[in-house]
């Protein structure tokens, strides 16, 4: 199956796990592109390719354009979809029943709702999403959401972030309202976040954050920072399993634990032929 | 097609004549000015039949105002726009560049608070969009899109507050944020979902509660306060003189009860058509409260030129409407005339007088068009010494169909539904 991988900053994580833990037996061949943050939603359609008119910051070699047709499926890793993006909506508009007393603003729940997914809807990932299904109405799709942020951005993240806990379970309602309305509307799979990867139902295991791969560098270099955004391949090994399960693809007996047996730089590129 | 021998050609027939004469002879060239046609198609007051013929010659000197001298007649040296024939005969159709004229400066720097009838959201979003301070103290949530604003009624005005139809909901509006009032029957209820009774249609589903809808309320009249406290400049659009109203408590509503939500009991509520005088001490009220509370509040006044959907006052529509906007135009006119800080712009005038020749009302001689929308805002901006085509939403195209059904569609009007009721 040839696999198209689409991608923000969140995409090092799975293509550092797909070159360490994926190899010729799995039958999936992977090409990867990748934009950062704010690249990611220029993007454009153009006949049956998506282009970017100042280029996809990272695509296999010689390839300069996603030809929807040329792939049997397509794996949207972060893009702004996970429920940690939508905390700007909250920022200033909240429920009556989400601390609403220290809210600059009241809404109601249709209009919180409708705020939620309607930002879904504009996000990079549900842009492209839509995009590839005006060309393919049948190549399966599959939705990978920027992983949840990791708790350490209630104690060193913005104001908004110290206060989340209240807000946090109405937040996820209508996340994945909208999320459900729009993949069921264009016929996507989503794919959420795995469960072991989660702790307390709103954020990642900081076991998964150590270590995380920048994309700059080739998608090998560990972050030295301090941050709680980005995972590292051990999550990218369980999420892209869960991700190509949907598809089909089992990668259990293909692949082995990431740091473990396997000589990540001979490794690198050569699980997948295309990936790059 | 018009019967060439209907009173109406013959009338048509007669105005041509009069505008040939108008031409061609000058009202100084009258052996007796009062006796022309032109001396009567000019004035009906006798003012003008009382005048010298030649001293009603137009000029460009300065206001009679500056220059009245002993002897004479007061309207010699006038200037142009003073007379009907060099102010609005003679000149190009649909023009009006000397309409207004502004009696003190408003720059980008002002902080612009705007309410009113459904009008005045042209209003607001034509100065947000040539760049003026609008204060938008509510703003939508992130995401929603501009049709979702309008929907839950963020972004038409500088609170949530829906439209003001009327001088009475002004004074109401600021007294309640201010803690002098308190209204009766302030949640409506529809099936199982409640309505601030106050400005029903910014949620178009309701709400969970009258709790809710309480604790919303709170919320907006902090931001209706703050609007007030920090407007430089608050325009307001003068919309009806009707309105309905709790009859034990003389709080007022935007709508009838039972249109958007509610019930309506006749033994609770009773329809109001208010006069000049009220209409005046409704706007003074809110004119002291406002400067009361932010002294350096100037207001600008507009009349809307969109006719009434529906009169309860068991007059015609038509007559109703006439009553309804003379009664408003008067309001505003003595309210320029008595306050240094309160301007009149005359959009009224533009759109609805004669000389429009109905031109910018779509078929439907209510609705305004595109068109008129953008000569009104031109006209104002051209006074402020700005671009008149400042914020115009598109300028190619303006003229078409698609332009005419934006600004029909783009205004939320709760009178509209009024139609429903029409058999």
């Amino acid at each position: 199956m040839k696999v198209c991988v689409i991608g923000n900053s969140h995409l090092a994580a799975i293509k550092r796990a797909w070159d360490l833990a994926i190899d010729d037996r799995a039958g999936v061949d992977g090409h990867f592109f990748g934009s950062s943050f704010k690249d990611s939603h220029r993007l454009e359609p153009d006949g049956g390719r998506l282009v970017a008119s100042g280029g996809i910051g990272h695509t296999p070699p010689g390839v300069d354009a996603i030809a929807i047709d040329a792939y049997e499926a397509f794996l949207l890793v972060g893009l702004s979809t996970g429920l940690s993006n939508f905390v700007s909506v909250i920022a200033k508009h909240r429920t009556v029943s989400t601390d609403g007393a220290q809210a600059p603003h009241l809404v109601s729940d249709g209009a919180f709702d409708l705020a939620v997914r309607r930002s879904f809807e504009s996000s990079a990932g549900a842009s492209i999403a839509s995009m590839i299904r005006s060309v393919s109405r049948t190549a399966p799709i599959v939705i990978m959401p920027s992983p949840l942020f990791r708790r350490g951005i209630t104690t060193m993240g913005s104001p908004l972030w110290r206060a989340a806990a209240p807000w946090l379970p109405r937040l996820e309602l209508a996340w994945r309202k909208a999320v459900d309305e729009f993949a069921a509307t264009n016929e996507l799979i989503f794919d959420p976040q795995p469960e072991e990867t989660v702790e307390d139902r709103f954020w990642t295991k900081d076991a998964y954050g150590l270590g995380s791969i920048r994309m700059s560098g080739g998608m090998t270099e560990e972050r030295t920072e301090v941050e709680f955004r980005h995972m590292n391949p051990d999550y990218g090994l369980i999420a892209l399993r869960s991700a190509l399960r949907r598809l089909g693809v089992d990668i259990r007996s293909s692949q082995a634990a990431p740091e473990a047996d396997v000589d990540s730089d001979q490794r690198s590129g050569a699980g997948s032929a295309q990936a790059s | 097609m018009i019967d060439a021998a209907s009173p109406f050609t013959e009338h048509w027939r007669m105005w041509h004549r009069f505008r040939r004469l108008w031409k061609t002879e000058p009202p100084r060239q009258e052996a007796d000015p009062a006796e022309s046609p032109v001396a009567r198609s000019s004035s009906c007051d006798g003012r003008n039949e009382a005048a010298d013929a030649r001293d009603l010659e137009p000029t460009t000197a300065e206001p009679p105002s500056r220059r009245r001298e002993h002897g004479g007649s007061p309207y010699s040296g006038l200037l142009a726009r003073a007379f009907w024939r060099t102010g609005v005969s003679e000149r190009p159709p649909l023009q009006f560049e000397d309409l207004f004229k502004s009696k003190f400066p408003i720059g980008r720097r002002h902080a612009i608070a705007t309410a009113g009838s459904c009008f005045a959201q042209h209003i607001g979003r034509r100065f947000a969009a040539a760049g003026y301070k609008v204060i938008d103290a509510e703003p939508a949530p992130r995401g929603f899109t501009e049709e979702d604003a309008r929907l839950y009624g963020y972004g038409l005005y500088s609170a949530r507050y829906g439209n003001i139809y009327t001088a009475r909901q002004l004074s109401q509006l600021a007294r309640e944020a201010f803690g002098e009032f308190t209204p009766a029957e302030s949640v409506w209820r529809k099936d199982d979902r409640y309505y601030d009774a106050f400005r029903p249609s910014v949620e178009p589903n309701g709400l969970s509660s009258p709790e809710e809808v309480a604790a919303h309320r709170r919320s907006h009249l902090a931001y209706v306060r703050e609007v007030i406290e920090k407007a430089d400049l608050f325009i307001f659009t003068f919309g009806l003189t009707e309105a309905w109203e709790h009859t034990a408590s003389k709080t007022v509503y935007p709508t009838a009860p039972g249109t958007i939500a509610g019930d309506f009991d006749p033994d609770v509520f009773s329809f109001r058509n208010f006069t000049h005088a009220e209409t005046l001490a409704d706007f003074l009220a809110f004119y002291e409260l406002a400067k009361a509370r932010n002294a350096k509040i100037r207001f600008l006044l507009t009349v809307s030129p969109v006719p009434l959907t529906a009169t309860a006052s068991d007059e015609h529509v038509l007559a109703a409407t006439l009553y309804s906007k003379s009664t408003l135009r008067s309001v505003a006119g003595e309210l320029y005339h008595r306050l240094d800080d309160v301007e009149y712009f005359p959009s009224y005038e533009i759109i609805a007088a004669h000389p429009s020749k109905a031109s910018f009302y779509e078929e439907d001689l209510r609705s305004v068009s595109a068109a008129g929308v953008e000569t009104v805002m031109g006209t104002f901006f051209a006074a402020q010494g700005a671009d008149p085509a400042a914020g115009e939403p598109t300028r190619k195209g303006r003229r078409d169909g698609a332009a005419k059904t934006r600004s029909k569609q783009d205004l939320v009007c709760e009178d509209l539904l009024l139609e429903a009721f029409a058999k």
